[in-house]
Parts: C-alpha cells; sequence; structure tokens
C-alpha cells in the first residue's frame, strides 16, 4: 500500500493505491494522522488505485475521518472503483461519506 | 431469465413491427447474398452451366429460408431461439468440390443429407461436453468465426472478383464511401437509421457504384432476363452415395456444427447483459436445426448449409436481434426462390458493397470473441490454447498452400481457419487441462500477514480454473475478511485450513479451524458503533462474510468449525 498526497489550496489530496486491510491499514494511520496534529482537518482521498479494503481498514478509515471532523474538518472520497464501491456500500459506508467521481467537483464541496 | 443489453433497440423477444421486420429481413439477405458465390464456384468446378447455377442459387434461397426460420425456433428441441441466419457457407465448399468432381450434384446432395444426419446426432452429445469447450474456447471459435471472412472481406473491398485479379482504385473508393457511411450511418445515427445502417449504406455505395459506372446496363440484364415467377426444382437431380466421401463430408458437419456453437454462443451474449457462459442445451438445439436444415438441403437439392457470423454480426451492429426478423428474412428467401426476378437483385450486388458490408459485420464478430476470452482470468495454460489455436488458425490464411498435401478425408479441417483453430483449442483446451487440480487448500498460521497469502493463492487457482475475475475477487475478500477477524478477536490460535472447490458452475470455499465460532449476522450493525462498540467488527466482519457469498454456512462441532462459502460461477 502506498499514499501519495498533495495540498489543493486547504484541502490534502491522498492518493491511496494497493491494498488496504489489517496489516496495512497501521501504515496508513502513520501517514495520515499525524498531519491532522499538524493541522489540517479537510482531506480529499483518492481511491482510483485502491485494490481491495477490508472490514479493519473501513474502522481505521472511520477514525481518521472522526478525528478530522473533530477537528472541524472532513473526509471525503474520490474515483472509487466499482468493486470498492460494493464493499462501502455492504459496510454501510457509503452514508458516511460523500463520494465524488470529478475532483473538481470533490474539492468545491468544502 | 437475460436482461436485454441497454445497447440493443430490438431485443430477441421483441417485435419490431412488420414494415421493420421487412426492412431488416432484406438487410440481411443482402448481407447474405455474398454466399451466393459458392454454388457458382461448384458449378464452375465440375463444368456446369449459368442455368444450373442459378437453379442452385434459388434452392439456396429455399434451403437457407427454412433453416433460418428453423435456428429461430425457441420452443421444442429444435432450434437456438435467435436471430441466426443459415447460408451456404464455406464449411462444405471443400467437401462439395471433390463429391462434384467424382459424381455430380446428386451426389453432393446425397452426401450433404448424410452430413446433416450426422451433425443432427452431435447435436445430441454437445450438452454432455461443457467441460470441452470452456470460455476461452468458445471466444476463440467466436474470434476465428470473424477471421475466417476477413480474406474475402478484403478481397472484395479491393474489387477482387472472377473478373478482376487485382485491386481496383475505383471499387476501393466506392467500398470506402459504402463503409464510412455504414459508420457514420451507425455510430452518429440514433433509432432507425442506426438500425437501417447497412441497408442505407448500401443504397449510398449503390448511388456512388451507378455514378462511377460500375452498374452497366449488362448488369441489370441478368435480372431483365430472369423470370417473373418460377417453381425451384426440388429434388430435380436426385442423391447418390460414396463411401470415400464419408469422412471429408463428417468433417465439414463437424466444422458446420462447432461454428454455429460459436455464433450461438454469440447470440447467447449479445441478448443477456449478465452472460456467464454457454448454454449448452440451447446450443444443441441451435445445431440439431443446423443438421436438420442440412438434410433438407439434401433432399431440396441444395449445398450444405451453415450460420452466418456476419449476419450475426450485422445484428450487433444494428442492435436488433429479435427472433421475428429471422422469420421475416427466411420468408423472404423463401419467396425469392420462386421469384427469379427479385432474386436476382441480390446476385448483382457490386463486389465492392459486398466489401464494405463484410468488414463492417466482421469488426463486431471479432470483438464479440475476444470480449468472450476476456471474461476470464487467462493464465499461461489458457494462454497457450488461445495464441497456439489463433497462430495455426492464421496459418491458413497467411499460407493458404501449406496444407495442399494432407490426407483429403481431413482436407476440409486444414480448409478452413476456423476449423483448425476451433480443433486446435479443443485438443489444447483438454491436454492442457492435466494437472489443474479442481480442488486445493492452503494452511494459514496465526501471527502471518495471510492478506496477500490469500490474494496469491486465490488469484493463481482462479487463473489454472479460467475463473471470473469478479468471482475470485468475492471469495478472496470473504477469507481475507474471515481471517482478519479471526486473529483480531481470537477466534483461533491455531492453524486455519482453506479449502477451495471449483467446477464452471460453482465456487466453494471451506474454513476449518479449532476455537470459537464466528457470527456470520444476518444484518448490518450500526457503522457509526465500529469506534464505540467492541463487538461491532467482529460483527461487521461476519456479515460481510455472509454477504460476499452467495450462500454462507458455519457448523460447529466440540470446537471444530467450519464456514462454508458458495459462489456462483
Amino acid at each position: 500500500m502506498k499514499v501519495w498526497s498533495k495540498r489543493q489550496q486547504d484541502v490534502v489530496v491522498l492518493a491511496v493505491q494497493g491494498r488496504l486491510d489489517a496489516a496495512t491499514a497501521p501504515l496508513f494511520e502513520e501517514q495520515v494522522l499525524p498531519m491532522i496534529s499538524a493541522g489540517d482537518k479537510n482531506f480529499l482521498l483518492d481511491l482510483a488505485g485502491l485494490d481491495y479494503i477490508s472490514s479493519a481498514a473501513l474502522r481505521r478509515l472511520l477514525f481518521f475521518a472522526k478525528r478530522a471532523e473533530d477537528q472541524g474538518g472532513r473526509v471525503v472520497l474520490l474515483s472509487v472503483q466499482n468493486h470498492i464501491l460494493e464493499i462501502l456500500d455492504m459496510a454501510g459506508f457509503t452514508q458516511l461519506f460523500a463520494i465524488f467521481a470529478d475532483q473538481d467537483e470533490a474539492l468545491r464541496s468544502f | 431469465m437475460p436482461r436485454k443489453p441497454s445497447n440493443l433497440i430490438y431485443g430477441v423477444d421483441e417485435n419490431p413491427g412488420p414494415i421493420a421486420l421487412v426492412l431488416m429481413g432484406l438487410q440481411h439477405i443482402s448481407l447474405m447474398s455474398i454466399a451466393f458465390i459458392f454454388p457458382v464456384i461448384i458449378i464452375e468446378a465440375i463444368g456446369g452451366n449459368l442455368e444450373e447455377a442459378e437453379g442452385l442459387i434459388r434452392m439456396a434461397m429455399l434451403a437457407t429460408g427454412i433453416g433460418t426460420i428453423l435456428q429461430g425456433i425457441n420452443r421444442g428441441p429444435v432450434g437456438s431461439g435467435y436471430l441466426c441466419p443459415l447460408l451456404n457457407g464455406p464449411a462444405f465448399l471443400s467437401a462439395s468440390l471433390m463429391a462434384g468432381k467424382l459424381g455430380g450434384l446428386s451426389l453432393i446432395f446425397g452426401m450433404t443429407a448424410v452430413a446433416g444426419v450426422f451433425e443432427a446426432f452431435f447435436s445430441r452429445l454437445l450438452s454432455r461436453m461443457r467441460a470441452v469447450f470452456p470460455a476461452e474456447v468458445t471466444g476463440t471459435i467466436v474470434t476465428m468465426v470473424g477471421i475466417e471472412v476477413v480474406p474475402l472481406s478484403v478481397r472484395k473491398f479491393l474489387g477482387i472478383d472472377p473478373t478482376h485479379s487485382m485491386p481496383d482504385s475505383t471499387a476501393v473508393l466506392i467500398a470506402m464511401i459504402t463503409l464510412g457511411a455504414m459508420a457514420c450511418f451507425n455510430v452518429w445515427g440514433k433509432g432507425k437509421l442506426r438500425l437501417y445502417s447497412v441497408l442505407l449504406g448500401m443504397i449510398v455505395g449503390y448511388a456512388a457504384s451507378a455514378m462511377a459506372g460500375l452498374l452497366s446496363p449488362d448488369t441489370f440484364r441478368v435480372m431483365m432476363e430472369a423470370p417473373f415467377f418460377a417453381l425451384p426444382a426440388v429434388g430435380h437431380y436426385g442423391f447418390s452415395f460414396e463411401w470415400v466421401l464419408l469422412v471429408p463430408f463428417l468433417v465439414a458437419a463437424l466444422s458446420s456444427a462447432l461454428k454455429t456453437m460459436g455464433d450461438v454462443t454469440t447470440c447467447q451474449k449479445i441478448n443477456d447483459a449478465q452472460w456467464k457462459r454457454p448454454d449448452m442445451v440451447n446450443i444443441s438445439g441451435g445445431v440439431l436445426a443446423c443438421g436438420i436444415s442440412n438434410i433438407l438441403s439434401g433432399m431440396l437439392g441444395a449445398l450444405g448449409q451453415s450460420v452466418s457470423s456476419s449476419n450475426i454480426g450485422l445484428s450487433i451492429a444494428t442492435g436488433a436481434t429479435s427472433r421475428r426478423i429471422a422469420y421475416s428474412t427466411g420468408i423472404i428467401l423463401i419467396l425469392l426462390a420462386f421469384f427469379p426476378k427479385f432474386a436476382s437483385i441480390f446476385v448483382i450486388m457490386p463486389t465492392p458493397i459486398m466489401g464494405a458490408s463484410l468488414i463492417f459485420a466482421v469488426s463486431f464478430m471479432i470483438l464479440a470473441g475476444l470480449q468472450i476470452i476476456m471474461s476470464r482470468m487467462i493464465d499461461a495454460r489458457k494462454t497457450f490454447v488461445i495464441g497456439i489455436s489463433i497462430i495455426f488458425g492464421l496459418s491458413v490464411e497467411f499460407a493458404p498452400g501449406l496444407y495442399r498435401d494432407v490426407h483429403p478425408w481431413i482436407k476440409p479441417i486444414f480448409s478452413s481457419s476456423l476449423s483448425l483453430a476451433t480443433i486446435c483449442a479443443v485438443v489444447l483446451n483438454l491436454i492442457f487441462r492435466i494437472g489443474i487440480a479442481k480442488t486445493t487448500s492452503l494452511v494459514l498460521t496465526p501471527g502471518e500477514n495471510p492478506s496477500e497469502d490469500i490474494d496469491h493463492f486465490m488469484e493463481e487457482q482462479g487463473r489454472a480454473w479460467g475463473a471470473r475475475s469478479e468471482v475470485i475477487y468475492k471469495a478472496k475478500a470473504a477469507m481475507i475478511e474471515f481471517y482478519e477477524a479471526a486473529a483480531e478477536s481470537a477466534l483461533t490460535r491455531k492453524p486455519v485450513t482453506m479449502t477451495a472447490r471449483f467446477d464452471e458452475f460453482n465456487l466453494d470455499v471451506d474454513m476449518d479451524y479449532e476455537g470459537k465460532p464466528i457470527e456470520l449476522a444476518a444484518s448490518r450493525p450500526d457503522a457509526r458503533n465500529l469506534l464505540t462498540d467492541p463487538d461491532a467488527p467482529l460483527k461487521l466482519a461476519g456479515y460481510m462474510i455472509r454477504s460476499l457469498a452467495d450462500h454462507a454456512a458455519m457448523e460447529s462441532v466440540a470446537g471444530r468449525n467450519r464456514v462454508h462459502l458458495h459462489f456462483n460461477h
């Protein structure tokens, strides 16, 4: 699993590639939670390169979103592939996260 | 229940209305008319005259008209129920030439009827031969069905015919205008324009041909001289039989049956948005219709028939696959057999228009085959089955004289890229099945990172089995979900054995372990409670496992647990 980050105004765009599961989710947290501690609060998670996500990783994702919300920000999802969307929907996460197909539209939502 | 794909204007069960049925029937016959060259080739080879050639074309119309209707029947054992027109294709050409030279038309007709009986018999065995025809084999056959028509299409496109041995620039220009018009009507046209894109393109092509002087008064003389009405000379030449020709005709019948298999498979796929695998019972009906049509061909006095791939390509391109079009096409063909003046209209079609129509239809056909191949996971075994078959199939087209000296009995196999590719694919598939375990296991020890192990294990097996990637993905997800939950919630501290079993219709996974059972929750816990309720993560994992599988069950006896997951394939 790899995470690339770039800043678009006051939003941090995080591109996640590979698999997010019980083994890799802690690595994801290690990279993103310090950003919240440093003052970032709005995150756009680009999941176009995400191959798989397990419920254990979803829980970490929820924790990350909760932390961002606690700071007055939010986490939204971008370019979710169909098989990942099916898992998010199954777990009830499509009701918790805003999901966008277009990056500009996603950025405007903040 | 098949689901109509969104790209179809008239699906297989729909009724386009009488006017559309007539126009689309004519559109199909226009494309089929290209095959009227085969009776002419036979008559020329045996030293017959023009009258005999015209008679054989009219008998072809009568026999293929009946065959096309039989193929469209969707009740009872005969017929695939699809728009799958039949014509006097190349499958019987080689065998018919041998018979014609040995014993004239009566021997061709007698042997064709015998081949039809064999094909009908073979159709009854097909439903038990599912393992012989997995997706990569049928996909290769369908691809080759399209590729086989390429040499003829390109020659016609370049204006090469019995009177022109070299490409002709005027013909190429007309062919480009015709193909361009067909493509424009099909890509940018809506509704009726797309529906009749081939017919409209042909009209543009005829107009261009007239302006270029390709339609001279001489061309129309054939039509003017033909009688308005005449009864077809049914059974005029009688029948005869020759043992020495039995093998070539049986091979031709086998080629025809395999071609029908590929074509009916394509029809199944283009008519069902949720198509997964060939329906062999339906294919049996299609091959039986083809066999009966060949018996009729022999009895009436026509050449052997097989399904027309080009016409299936046309139905994909126009988005009209209604079986009623099969009936209208068949009825018009039968009528044309009685009205030679109208029948001759289809015989005078300029060569470049034929070429453009073929290239248009064949494009769709080849893509349909490639889509079937890519619907499954591919490993080295499948790569060899597909690659080697296509390479040897193409060798027939690239080097026509290569198999000149093979024994006459098996010559039909080597006379067609489709037949050779099909035989290669079937045989290689059977060979490469050796060593593929249908049941396989993976033992995981707690504490290790299982996610990648499970991923590699299932990916490798999926490719070896030729499974659909989405089914393997769901199975992997459920297995990883279970293992992560088992480790995190300490359901077990001992190894977990994961066993996967596969056949074409089912993927079953058993996960055996000692320890506490997992609850496969029927209802989803509230995702918002995942961070506050300590039981919620395990419940969610159980719910996800249950939801990912088509059927999930938990058995627990004296501390030994088995999670059974079933996935429809």
